[in-house]
């Protein structure tokens, strides 16, 4: 194996010296082996010595004389390969990618078929890798930003808490470690009036120090002074976006010193305009929602964020520090130790004494890193896998060439052409296929990424993020970086074969190839088995979302949504009401509308409500804490969730008896004797009589507790005034196309209460569940993927066999073998593969399914129905994919077979 | 031991390529082999073998690696390359012909034409 490599590879020329020492080794190892042949003949030891020595040649000339000749050996042997080198490296080079490319447009189905298997897998890993990247790698956009970092004290539990705007101070003290020290909170939904429309708004509260750091210059005016985010509550100043400047003020550069009023909490609060932001800085929060108004950390507390306007409050910013000259990471981590307590103070308000960390600022922030996180190891495991498949698959196919070009190799071997050469050129056609394949992959991975952001460019409140995944040198790097390595996994072991093989056997025994190369039937195993891995998670994952939407009990499809907040817009009650009332009747006299309903609560119909009541069945006790929700008359005809009883109608309002409509569980619970219906519920110390029960049809995820709900009429008013309301209006035909007019209708009716979360019921369920819903997507598209790809690879090994052995096969069938029986060994050779990388397939998968179970609702791990569909599916691709040439075998003439040569 | 002939440098290369193909040898094994063969006729110098061994070395029709004889000895085992066999292939044919040859003439056995 040794003697092999180095030939392959050459050995390294011997250096002078060790020549010399080697020589020397060789000729006392010969005069010990004469002498002791001369002992054995009778001689004394020192008479043996002697005539070894004489034998050897003229006892003064001899060593040099072979020493010379050494020498010269080793001088030849180095010049000749150093020449040989630099011949490899460039004629021989040039040479091959010549021949290379020549032989892949003498074969352009072949390097079509490799180009595109291989494509498809990079742009797959290419596309985790931009996702990842824009995740957890991709520097901030700053001049320098490799100096950015920061700062975070560890709880107990793993997770990172910010300095806050205190701590980012304290730090700030520091100017040995820190050049400036920014303190950054991200991203508050404000209702924002400008010009006097209301509106609602992203907004960030940011330090002095914030714009600097990043080397952002402001559009216009100025960025916030160190005095105006020095004291708490005194500089009502505001930076605004380029965008928002564009959309809202006209691109107006009179908008310096214009007032814009937050309006919430009332009476609200104004803000002078002191600059704009430069184009297409949007904050730094990736992942997060788009920043549109930047207001002094020093305000936060004015405008209701964290804490009471009462108590100043500039706690809980995240602290962005830019390193001071020549300061590393782990050398700032360690200055700032002894600060641990008193950050810990300042931030947490305890004092045990925590180390602080220092951790460079990539990606998104840390606690978005850490909920991606799981999405990220999948997208990369999935991609991974694809990659192997795909390798798995071109070395089987590169296999399969390489033994029909075997009698091209044996040729060139027994005419002297280098084994090495041969390997090399092999490897210089993967390499040049690889290329090709990875240019193909990240231009895919440009659609692929766009379809893969396109989960998360808008939260289920319909709010843009701020998402970009655009191609880096990053990217482009490891996108040439995978194909070089794939070239490597895919072409080395067919390169290997080629050179291994024996000029004469393959000469001998025809066309069909040396005795040792054959179809490697385990890459198609392995290939089986990770394909099973994959399509087996798919459908887990995919039962369980919609598990999901089974669960929900509800119909999402042709639903519109929409939600209004006249209480932002600070109106009363009266006008709050009759407010919703207009927009409820303004809605119901669409064309094509069927039905209106609305409700409060954060989510229509999921998630938890931000109102919790005590509820149970006398007056004094209130023990079952129950979600309550708000529910307009017709709210669940609206959504088509059956009632038990009835629910609520026109003429529940105030001043009428009090009604509540219960969930199953919480019927259950209340009532286990199941008399619900027609009882009495209590809740804040009110009597509820139960006019209908519904079904529970929350949709959760698995791991989410789920309390009870009960629903509350929304005009009754029971526990104070509604105002703010969530519509769902359900529309004929698609809900997407009434999203315009809905907007227009309701901003007609009252241009001052803002409209938000204009968007179909169901891409609201998309946004709210992400990560099942884009794992399932991947996995269902990889999955597929990688079943084609099997079924391919397999279809070529059995194709080349009944090439192979077309004369083999017309020779059994004229001496009367069952053409049947032929085309069943053929598939059975298949099948037997298929088989073993099924059942490796299947115990792979339900061990790893566990990493899945996070996402998993309403579906254990170990669903049967999800290995069965996998293995069902992979065995049925297996089989066509063998059916098509093994029948194509059992049709051979065997007259035109045998003249086959 | 009765009047040794003396053995032309570019013959012993061919004796030692002929060693050889019987398979991986050190040098003493050569010369071993070579004495049998020649019931010890031949009128080389030990070291001779070695000047050959280092030329047939440079010309790659020979590859050498270190390692451990039978007797537990630090030796230099040589075997012959592809091109070290197309070499020996080629002498042995030349040979056979030139001795042919050379023979025919010295013995008469055909008249010249």
């Amino acid at each position: 194996m040794r003697r092999r490599f180095r030939r392959l590879f050459r050995h390294p020329p011997v250096r002078p010296d060790q020549l010399d020492r080697e020589l020397d080794d060789e000729i006392a190892s010969h005069l010990a082996a004469r002498a002791e042949q001369l002992e054995r003949l009778g001689m004394t030891a020192d008479e043996a010595r002697a005539e070894a020595l004489r034998r050897f040649g003229d006892p003064v000339t001899a060593r040099q004389r072979l020493a010379a000749t050494a020498a010269h050996r080793g001088s030849r042997m180095r010049a000749r390969e150093r020449s040989e080198e630099l011949r490899i490296v460039t004629t021989g080079l040039s040479h091959d990618l010549r021949v290379a490319a020549r032989t892949l447009r003498l074969h352009p189905t072949f390097a079509i078929a490799v180009v595109a298997t291989l494509g498809l897998a990079i742009a797959a890993a290419v596309t985790a890798f931009s996702f990842v990247d824009a995740m957890f790698l991709r520097p901030l956009p700053a001049p320098n930003a490799d100096r950015l970092a920061h700062v975070y004290l560890p709880r107990h539990d793993g997770r990172l808490t910010a300095v806050g705007s205190a701590g980012a101070a304290l730090l700030r003290t520091r100017s040995d470690i820190f050049a400036s020290v920014a303190a950054e909170r991200c991203c508050w939904v404000k209702f924002v009036r400008e010009r006097g429309k209301l509106d609602q708004r992203y907004a960030a509260f940011v330090s002095s120090q914030f714009f600097p750091m990043l080397g952002v210059a402001p559009r216009l005016g100025r960025f916030f002074l160190p005095q105006e985010t020095a004291t708490a509550g005194t500089e009502p100043v505001a930076v605004i976006s380029y965008a928002l400047w564009q959309r809202v003020f006209a691109g107006d550069p009179s908008v310096l010193g214009e007032d814009i009023n937050v309006t919430t909490p009332p009476p609200g609060r104004n803000f002078t305009i002191i600059g704009v932001a430069p184009e297409g800085f949007d904050g730094i929060g990736i992942g997060a929602t788009r920043t549109e108004i930047w207001l002094p950390t020093t305000m936060a507390g004015t405008v209701g964020i964290g804490c009471t306007p009462a108590i100043p409050c500039d706690d809980d910013g995240d602290a962005l520090a830019r390193l001071a000259p020549g300061v590393s990471i782990a050398r700032a981590q360690l200055g700032i130790a002894n600060l641990g307590a008193e950050l810990s103070r300042l931030a947490i308000g305890d004092d045990s004494v925590r180390r602080p960390v220092v951790v460079r600022a990539t990606g998104a922030s840390v606690a978005t890193q850490r909920e991606y996180s799981p999405l990220a190891r999948l997208l990369g495991a999935i991609a991974g896998l694809l990659l192997i498949i795909a390798c798995a698959n071109l070395s089987g196919l590169l296999i399969v060439r390489g033994m029909s070009r075997a009698r091209e190799i044996a040729l060139r071997l027994s005419l002297g052409a280098q084994r090495l050469r041969i390997a090399r050129q092999l490897l210089v056609e993967s390499g040049l296929l690889a290329l090709l394949g990875g240019a193909l992959g990240v231009s895919l991975s440009l659609w692929t990424s766009r379809q893969l952001m396109s989960f998360f460019i808008s939260d289920s409140e319909g709010f843009e993020t701020y998402f970009h995944a655009g191609l880096d040198a990053r990217i482009l790097w490891f996108a040439l970086a995978i194909s070089l390595a794939s070239t490597l996994v895919f072409g080395l072991l067919p390169a290997l074969v080629a050179a291994r093989a024996q000029p004469a056997d393959v000469l001998k025994s025809g066309s069909s190839g040396s005795g040792r190369a054959r179809p490697r039937f385990e890459l198609i195993a392995v290939q089986v088995a990770l394909t099973s891995v994959l399509l087996s998670s798919a459908i887990l994952l995919s039962r369980s979302f919609s598990h999901l939407l089974h669960a929900q009990r509800f119909e999402s499809d042709h639903v519109a949504l929409f939600r209004v907040r006249p209480a932002a817009a600070t109106y009363d009650t009266l006008r709050s009401e009759q407010y919703v009332r207009a927009v409820s009747d303004r809605v119901a006299a669409l064309p094509g509308v069927e039905r209106v309903a609305f409700a409060r609560g954060s989510g229509l119909t999921w998630g938890t409500s931000p109102t919790e009541v005590g509820v149970g069945t006398s007056s004094g006790d209130s023990t079952h804490r129950s979600d309550a929700h708000f529910v307009s008359p017709r709210f669940f005809e609206t959504l088509k969730i059956p009632v038990m009883g009835r629910e609520f109608s026109d003429g529940d309002i105030a001043g009428t008896p009090l009604v509540a409509i219960v969930d199953e569980s919480l019927a259950r619970t209340l009532f286990p004797g199941g008399n619900a219906l027609g009882n009495t519920i209590y809740a804040g110390r009110k009597p509820f009589h139960i006019v209908g029960i519904v079904p529970d049809y929350r949709v959760r995820e698995a791991h989410e507790a789920a309390p009870p709900m009960a629903f509350f009429a929304f005009w009754q008013n029971a526990f104070g005034p509604e105002r703010d309301a969530r519509f769902a209006v359900r529309v004929h035909g698609d809900p997407s196309r009434m999203l315009g007019i809905l907007r227009l209708t309701v901003h007609d009716i009252d241009p001052d209460v803002p409209v938000a979360e204009v968007m179909t019921l169901s891409r609201q369920m998309d946004a709210s569940y992400p990560q099942i819903r884009l794992g399932q997507n991947v996995l269902l598209a990889s999955g597929s993927l990688a079943l084609i790809l099997s079924a391919i690879g397999l279809y070529g090994m059995i194709a080349f066999l009944v090439t192979r052995r077309t004369r083999d096969i017309g020779l059994r069938i004229a001496l009367g073998a069952l053409p049947i029986r032929v085309a069943g060994e053929l598939i059975g050779g298949g099948m037997k593969a298929t088989a073993l990388g099924v059942a490796a397939g299947l115990v792979g998968a339900w061990s790893l399914s566990r990493l899945l179970s996070t996402w998993l609702v309403g579906v254990t791990p170990h669903d049967i129905m999800a290995y069965a569909g996998a293995a069902l599916a992979v065995t049925a691709a297996a089989l066509i994919a063998c059916a098509i040439p093994a029948a194509r075998a059992a049709a051979i003439d065997p007259a035109v077979a045998l003249r086959v040569e | 031991m009765n009047d040794a002939m003396p053995v032309l440098k570019g013959n012993l290369d061919m004796l030692v390529l002929k060693a050889l193909s019987w398979g991986e040898m050190h040098g003493f094994e050569i010369l071993e082999w070579l004495e049998q063969r020649s019931a010890s006729r031949l009128d080389i110098d030990d070291s001779a073998v070695y000047q050959a061994l280092h030329r047939l070395e440079e010309r790659e029709l020979i590859d050498a690696e270190w390692g451990v004889s039978d007797k537990n000895r630090r030796v230099r085992f040589y075997r012959l390359t592809a091109a070290g066999r197309a070499q020996l292939r080629a002498d042995t044919d030349r040979w056979a012909e030139y001795a042919e040859l050379l023979l025919g003439i010295m013995r008469g056995s055909r008249k010249p034409a």
